[in-house]
């Protein structure tokens, strides 16, 4: 009888996917049936189920299961199933009375509530990955840290939400040693640039592959996600342990897991409800020069007259009829708020999580909407049947964003920097009483009133981004698993660049032409550009795992197929001279129509074969074998090869010292690519409205650049709360795809080859105190721990088939960044104003003893010095030409952070600090704020005349050099929250959670800008890279720039400190 | 026998269970895969060789878009715009285009070199690379005519495009000779593996003249089947083609020389014989707005503010008015201040294509040379001469008189100063300027200065870079502050470029430089 009630289970079980089965199912119900009365009259009822181990699905065998409280249990057989008796009324449905407890020496122990089941299947998990969750990206099937052989960076969920970031990507910095995160500025919506492990590529930026629940994105924003949904983290730093991704990781692998109900208990729903409302506000205000070096004609408002400069030239009088700019016009204190809400649940089958968001940042700009998200997900894992699972994640998110460029000359924050601040900027327009009056600016410098072109020009970005995964896993046999993975990124990103008819302007912005200027040959003025960006990336991947134990080994090993469809559709227009006003058509444009598109599609298939295994958790060894093609790569070297072989041994298994919980050496040694961009390797003719000319010579050699990566690494694990990782790598990235021009006798500008090599080493060291258990503190509910992170890496260009060359972000920095044998990428170069007297001792024609250091501290001639003459002494070489010459380098000595938790019961206290030490950064703003003398610094040297400063002095007519190059250092508190939760509000919540959050609260630097911590912005919102002559990011040998090394500061929108307040309920 | 019967359906249950998952799977493996797509993927955005140019029907458009080439590499605001204010043309103290450093004064060599502000790297790169460009498609035409390309199997469209192709390596090596020190000489059956040894700028520019003579016999041979429609706006038949080709032809062998000294070896009888076969029409291509557009839409722009970008140099506007100074009164260093803004006008056209402006709108601080109330917008008063569009209006490239002038100064240099003065007296100098004839009777210098004084009014804003193409091969070298209105350059003033710093940086060699302190001739590299 019972083994036929089991079968009839079984059957039942099977119908809800099997409707051929129904008809038996029928003539079984009756037996089930039956069996009813038998509950009924004993009120108790049979409870059965059967027990699977979670990693392998193989039944569990003597899993002791308990009815708590009684002393009632069963084992399970070698089928893993048990039965056992419990009391329960069948038709009392919710009336539990008992619940159950299975234990077992090598698997986490778990207890169910019965309530009105007659069946409880369990997945139960090994005890050693309950160690720590198991790290899955780039292994087999999954192990915890302790059985890697290489290093991992991980960050829990629950860490990043402390302060959540509204951005992912900058919530990792500090957090991982070897990570490190560069940001544009604030902007809201603002995407974060990483790099991992150092800069490797010259060419083709230093951005990793970013995976979310095994959905490769095609894009490195992550401004899309609600962070509210992640649940983990992990980061593979390099080759050695991501060349399972082969040509996509040289620069690392973040994959990033969400939410999925998984952790809760069975029949547990748990709904969250988050909010966080506060403020942001510039972290400080640009130093302005408030004084003059010309006379004062009319002193009165609105509309004061500055005359010529006098005689002596100099900053000596104060500016009549002074405005706060910054403060009136530019900066505010934005609102910032946040909502979200988010139901998770488990059943029998079933685990799920439901989330919503709304955030909405208005940033710190005046006269600015900021940036506003809504964010939804769907992940759900249904267990079709013993052997069969399903996964689901879905995920959609809409934003919208008041754009401003987020650095560059032509935006809000430089406008306002650029004006004498003397007017009232509120004054109409004589032409036409519009307001502010477009050429307020009197003193022939010709800037344009900032405040009628925020008025006159709109940017807006509209992002949608669709995630989609769904998995299904197979479990064939005990030791078979086959699974099959389809994914799917969508984003679609829609820029508008609107600038109203009747536009008056001497200057014109960016992408548009002269016409955008009313009366510039007979236009009404303004424009409108548009831009549509689709991109796709489809990927389905099929696996075959088999796991083995014998003898003391376990052993996993995969073999998986993988085939990648990218495809992007990028669509433009742009027109001038408006005929009606306020209409953002296109159809409103009247001349200068053009019409611009650009597609990609790229094909790759992959295969690979991974082992992991290890003896008696004692040693470890993993290899991996990869081949790989892309469409990306030359016809004629289609395929490549990545391996990986790692191995650690676990000392600590073999003696055994109170103190020393945990000692493991690994080293690991790995290859992994960078693949060519999308028009690398063919031979084009650019084609502009209908006209072709001749662009790069195709390569069909073209590959993809490969780095080979050595890393070394020791973890230890003291007195059980002192953990330390230490990692020593050395990467070697040979292939480097670059960009080698041709002669103009060619035709062809250039060509794509692999020409070049960087050889980069890292040092890197994680640790982790908790201070409770080093202390063996007795302490219930305390808990302090501290995370330090540091890393340093050195790199240098060690072979370049290439001549040596020069680039940069943009038009005016496109030759700042030196590409030469010998040097670390990251050297800037530029010329040089002589600071010390030995710099002019081989100088030609001069005595350096008619040279002097002038207050600002550099060399000028005596008989000059004071007078309007003075100037400092640019270098030369022995041709007379300005020197060009190293002036800095972007690479930090190192980067720490430190995160500090310290908590009692329900109080909590978190901080982190962000340290870099050393790294230049090129001051753009300072040195164009110096054209016309707007910078704070010259009225600081009331001796030194305006020529030191201006087109022959510092101000080098825009050229680069070593004046502006500034030291980077900062020691910032990035994050800090405290937080209190309650827990005992028995009827209203299960627990209520009050924090105060802070984010870049303080920062220590030298650094003269608004903030240190800043790059230049790579732009995507054109099409191609040279499609645009004069785009940022045209350059020709760094296409889109390169955010990671291009440290360059150009009016970049601030660092937003946020202070705000956040209440959790948890239902 | 339950048991066995049990065990039977146990099993049959799993195989069940096993194939439901398994079509699952396959079901997925196959949809997943038929969408799977090949590597062949093509690109989607820019064509290639085989693409642009595969049939007979691809000839003339590859041909148009070296036309494009060379007209944006010469005739864009690149270098056009510096090399005018280099030549005292215009003025300009902003630093678009490059220009304010050509302005400076005392005058500064050309910094050739990778790392200079990308506006002034393009006063190289423009023509070098356009010119270049523009030969390059010349010769994927030359070579698939050569390969079995055709239109009309070796008919007289094959030949017309032969023809034209040759034209166009001729303007572009011409402006290479004009503009550089040196050249690179690229035919259809050159090796462009191999690196090619630079040529002189006067065999650049004596190959320019072998190619446009070329293009004048294969069009000969065609007789009246020829049309020539790759200029924007202009068709040509064949007996203005050749005129064309034989001004561009006088044109390169007579602005060729860089000194004075040099202008005196000008094989005046090979200019003559080409002008006098030269133009008798107004050659101006027409804006587009996308690919035909010029400097000249800059040089005239209005915003309705007064000017935007360039004024015309005072030293021009001494010449219009001996009254006025050559060059604008320093009055922070010293100088009396312009007593008198606005010129007498002698010459009509002071009225007719200038616009006097009281005010100016120059930074002071940038140099008070840079100042001048005149604005040269010819295109107001004349709707022919010029559009003040970027997309639409005649683009003046070469006009009739240029050639009649080159004419004349022919005459001139081989002692025919009767029948030079008769053209110059035929021409604009009386009926737009309305000035007294130059008697017959005339020292040669005052017929050269007459010469030159219409070069330099009514060429104004007409040819790209002519007046500085005139200056160098005009007089010494002027100080800055001894300047005369007609004379040559200014000292240090580069009187050609150097070969770009990232041609030479390709080729490993050292980039040099033009002019400044120690180049006074502007001709002599260092």
């Amino acid at each position: 009888m019972t083994k036929l009630l089991r079968h009839c289970n079984h059957l039942i079980f099977l119908s809800s996917y099997s409707p051929i089965l129904h008809l038996k199912f029928h003539n079984l119900l009756i037996i089930l049936l039956l069996q009813i009365p038998i509950f009924t009259i004993a009120q108790e009822a049979n409870v059965k189920g059967r027990i699977l181990a979670a990693d392998t699905r193989a039944p569990v065998e003597g899993v002791n299961v308990w009815v708590k409280g009684t002393n009632k249990t069963d084992i399970t057989n070698s089928n893993g199933e048990y039965e056992i008796r419990v009391r329960q009324s069948f038709f009392n449905f919710g009336a539990s009375m008992d619940s159950l407890v299975y234990t077992h020496a090598a698997f986490a122990t778990k207890r169910m509530a019965i309530t009105d089941r007659s069946r409880i299947d369990l997945v139960m998990e090994p005890l050693v990955a309950q160690l720590r969750e198991a790290v899955v990206t780039g292994s087999a099937i999954g192990r915890p840290p302790e059985l890697l052989s290489y290093s991992v960076g991980y960050v829990k969920g629950e860490i990043l939400n402390l302060v959540p970031s509204h951005n992912i990507g900058s919530g990792l910095q500090g957090k991982i040693a070897g990570v490190r995160v560069n940001s544009v500025g604030g902007q809201p919506g603002q995407s974060t640039f990483f790099d991992i492990r150092g800069s490797i590529s010259i060419a083709n930026g230093q951005q990793p592959l970013i995976i979310v629940d095994g959905i490769y994105l095609n894009s490195n924003n992550l401004t899309d996600l609600n962070p509210e949904d992640i649940e983990k983290i992990e980061v593979l730093k390099g080759s050695a342990g991501a060349s399972l991704y082969g040509s996509q990781a040289a620069n690392g692998v973040i994959q990033i897991f969400t939410k999925r109900g998984g952790d809760l208990e069975f029949d547990e729903t748990r709904i969250t409800y988050r909010n966080e409302i506060g403020f942001s506000e510039a972290t400080k205000r640009y130093d302005v020069n408030t004084f003059t070096n010309r006379a004062i004609l009319k002193p009165e408002g609105p509309q004061p007259l500055l005359g010529d400069p006098t005689a002596e030239d100099k900053f000596t009088t104060p500016l009549p009829n002074l405005q706060d700019y910054q403060e009136s016009i530019l900066f505010k204190n934005g609102t910032f708020q946040s909502h979200s809400l988010s139901i998770q649940g488990k059943a029998d089958q079933t685990n799920f999580l439901a989330s919503a968001e709304r955030l909405r940042d208005e940033g710190i700009l005046q006269n600015n909407d900021g940036y506003t998200r809504h964010a939804f997900r769907l992940n759900a894992d249904h267990r079709v049947s013993d052997r069969l699972d399903l996964q689901i994640s879905t995920m959609y998110s809409a934003s919208n964003q008041d754009f401003i460029e987020p650095n560059g000359t032509n935006n809000y924050i430089a406008g306002t920097l650029f004006i004498t601040p003397i007017y009232d900027l509120n004054t109409v327009n004589e032409e036409n009483g519009t307001p502010y009056n477009w050429n307020i600016d009197s003193t022939g410098l010709n800037i344009p009133n900032p405040l009628y072109d925020r008025f006159n020009t709109k940017q807006t970005v509209n992002r949608t981004r669709l995630l989609g995964n769904f998995t299904l896993h197979y479990y064939a046999k005990d030791w078979l698993t086959l699974s099959y993975d389809a994914t799917l990124d969508r984003s679609t990103n829609a820029y508008e660049h609107f600038i109203e008819k009747d536009y008056l302007s001497t200057t014109i912005p960016s992408i548009f032409g002269a016409q955008v200027t009313k009366g510039v040959q007979n236009s009404g003025g303004g424009g409108i550009y548009r831009s549509n960006r689709i991109g796709n990336y489809f990927t389905s991947q099929v696996n075959i795992t088999i796991q083995k134990n014998f003898g003391g080994f376990r052993t996993a090993v995969r073999a998986s197929g993988l085939y990648e469809d990218l495809t992007s559709q990028f669509n433009s227009a742009i027109g001038e001279n408006l005929a009606v006003t306020g209409i953002h058509s296109l159809d409103n444009a009247r001349s200068n129509i053009f019409i611009s598109s650009e597609a990609q599609e790229v094909v790759g298939y992959s295969g690979f074969l991974i082992a992991d295994l290890d003896y008696n958790n004692k040693y470890i060894f993993s290899g991996l074998f990869r081949r790989e093609g892309s469409s990306l790569f030359g016809n004629d070297n289609r395929w490549t090869s990545y391996y990986r072989l790692s191995g650690a041994c676990r000392i600590t298994e073999d003696i055994n010292l109170k103190f020393l919980n945990e000692l493991k050496l690994r080293a690991s040694i790995g290859t992994s690519g960078l693949r060519p961009r999308y028009e690398q390797r063919f031979e084009t003719f650019e084609l502009i409205n209908g006209v072709t000319s001749k662009n790069t010579l195709g390569n069909e050699m073209l590959q993809p650049a490969l780095s080979t990566e050595t890393e070394v690494g020791v973890n230890m694990t003291l007195w059980k709360g002192f953990e330390l990782e230490v990692n020593y790598v050395q990467i070697v990235t040979e292939n480097q795809i670059l960009f080698a021009p041709l002669s103009g006798a060619a035709g062809f500008k250039g060509q794509w080859r692999n020409a070049g090599t960087v050889e980069a080493t890292g040092y890197e060291a994680a640790l982790n105190i908790d201070f409770k258990r080093l202390l063996n503190l007795k302490l219930e509910g305390f808990r302090w721990n501290v995370l330090t992170t540091f890393d340093r890496v050195e790199q240098v260009i060690t072979k370049l088939d290439v001549p040596s060359y020069v680039t940069g972000p943009g038009l005016q920095q496109s030759s700042l960044f030196l590409i030469e044998v010998g040097k670390p990428l990251g050297t800037m170069v530029g010329e040089v104003f002589a600071t010390t007297q030995d710099e002019l001792e081989n100088q030609e024609g001069i005595d350096p003893d008619e040279y002097t250091l002038n207050s600002v501290g550099y060399m000028v001639r005596k008989d000059e010095l004071g007078t309007p003459e003075e100037r400092p002494f640019k270098l030369k070489d022995a041709n007379f030409n300005p020197l060009v010459q190293p002036i800095g380098d972007i690479n930090p000595d190192f980067r720490m952070g430190f995160a500090n938790f310290i908590g009692y019961k329900g109080f909590q206290i978190y901080t982190l600090f962000d340290w870099k030490k050393g790294g230049d950064i090129y001051n753009r703003t300072k040195q164009s704020l110096y054209r016309d003398a707007r910078d704070g610094d010259v009225a600081k040297y009331p001796d030194v005349s305006a020529g030191f400063f201006g087109g022959e002095g510092l101000y080098n007519m825009l050229v680069v050099n070593n004046y502006f190059v500034e030291d980077g250092s900062f020691f910032m508190l990035r994050e800090a929250s405290i937080s209190y939760t309650f827990t005992k509000l028995a009827n209203i919540a299960q627990s209520l959670k009050l924090s105060v959050i802070g984010r870049n609260l303080f920062t220590k630097t030298k650094y003269s800008g608004f903030n240190p911590d800043v790059t230049s912005a790579p732009r995507d919102e054109n099409a191609l890279t040279n499609r645009y002559q004069n785009a940022r990011g045209s350059d020709l040998y760094t296409p889109n720039g390169d955010p990671s090394i291009f440290y360059v500061d150009s009016f970049n929108y601030p660092l937003v400190r946020t202070v705000t307040f956040s209440l959790q309920v948890a239902f | 026998m339950p048991d066995a019967r049990q065990g039977t359906l146990e099993h049959l249950n799993t195989i069940i269970k096993y194939m439901n998952a398994i079509k699952i799977i396959l079901l997925f493996l196959i949809t997943s895969s038929i969408g799977c797509k090949d590597f062949a993927t093509e690109n989607l955005n820019n064509p290639d060789r085989n693409k642009v140019l595969s049939s007979g029907s691809d000839l003339m458009p590859v041909l148009q878009n070296g036309y494009v080439s060379w007209w944006q590499g010469v005739h864009g605001a690149h270098p056009a715009i510096a090399l005018s204010v280099a030549a005292d043309a215009y003025s300009l103290s902003r630093s678009d285009f490059g220009a304010q450093r050509f302005g400076f004064e005392p005058r500064t060599f050309y910094n050739n070199r990778s790392n200079e502000d990308p506006d002034y790297k393009k006063i190289v790169a423009i023509p070098w690379y356009g010119c270049l460009s523009a030969v390059s498609s010349a010769n994927d035409v030359l070579f698939a005519l050569d390969n079995g390309v055709s239109l009309d199997k070796g008919g007289a469209q094959d030949q017309a495009i032969r023809a034209a192709a040759h034209f166009l390596r001729g303007v572009s090596w011409g402006y290479i000779g004009l503009i550089f020190d040196q050249g690179l000489i690229v035919k259809d059956s050159t090796d462009i593996t191999q690196t090619i040894p630079f040529s002189t700028y006067k065999e650049t520019i004596l190959a320019a003249e072998a190619e446009l003579n070329e293009a004048i016999t294969i069009t000969e041979s065609i007789g009246m089947n020829f049309l020539h429609i790759y200029f924007n706006g202009v068709r040509l038949d064949g007996n203005q083609f050749k005129q064309l080709s034989h001004s561009y032809a006088a044109r390169f062998l007579a602005q060729m020389p860089r000194t004075e000294a040099e202008n005196r070896e000008v094989d005046w009888n090979k200019v003559l014989a080409h002008a006098e076969k030269g133009l008798n029409f107004n050659f101006a291509p027409i804006a587009d707005g996308k690919f035909w557009t010029s400097y000249h839409q800059y040089v005239f722009a209005e915003t309705g503010q007064g000017p935007l970008w360039a004024r015309v140099d005072q030293r021009l506007i001494a010449a219009l008015d001996p009254n006025q100074p050559a060059r604008y009164p320093e009055v922070s260093k010293g100088d009396p201040p312009l007593e008198k803004p606005m010129a007498t006008p002698i010459d009509a056209r002071l009225n007719s294509d200038f616009v006097f402006l009281p005010n100016n709108n120059f930074p002071v601080e940038r140099g008070e040379w840079h100042f001048s109330h005149y604005k040269h917008n010819r295109n107001i008063k004349d709707i022919t001469f010029a559009g003040n569009d970027f997309s639409d209006g005649p683009m003046p490239a070469f006009r009739a008189v240029d050639n009649d002038l080159l004419k004349a100064e022919a005459l001139l240099r081989l002692n025919r100063k009767s029948e030079a003065v008769n053209v110059i007296n035929a021409g604009t100098r009386l009926m737009r300027g309305t000035l007294p004839p130059v008697s017959a009777g005339a020292s040669d210098a005052v017929v050269l200065k007459a010469i030159w004084y219409e070069r330099a009014i009514e060429l104004l804003s007409t040819a790209p870079m002519s007046l500085w193409f005139d200056r160098r091969r005009n007089g010494e070298r002027l100080e800055y502050d001894r300047l005369d209105a007609l004379g040559g350059l200014q000292i240090g003033t580069p009187a050609h470029l150097p070969v770009p710093a990232e041609e030479l940086r390709i080729r490993i060699e050292k980039p040099y430089n033009f002019g400044g302190e120690r180049d006074p001739t502007g001709i002599v590299k260092f």
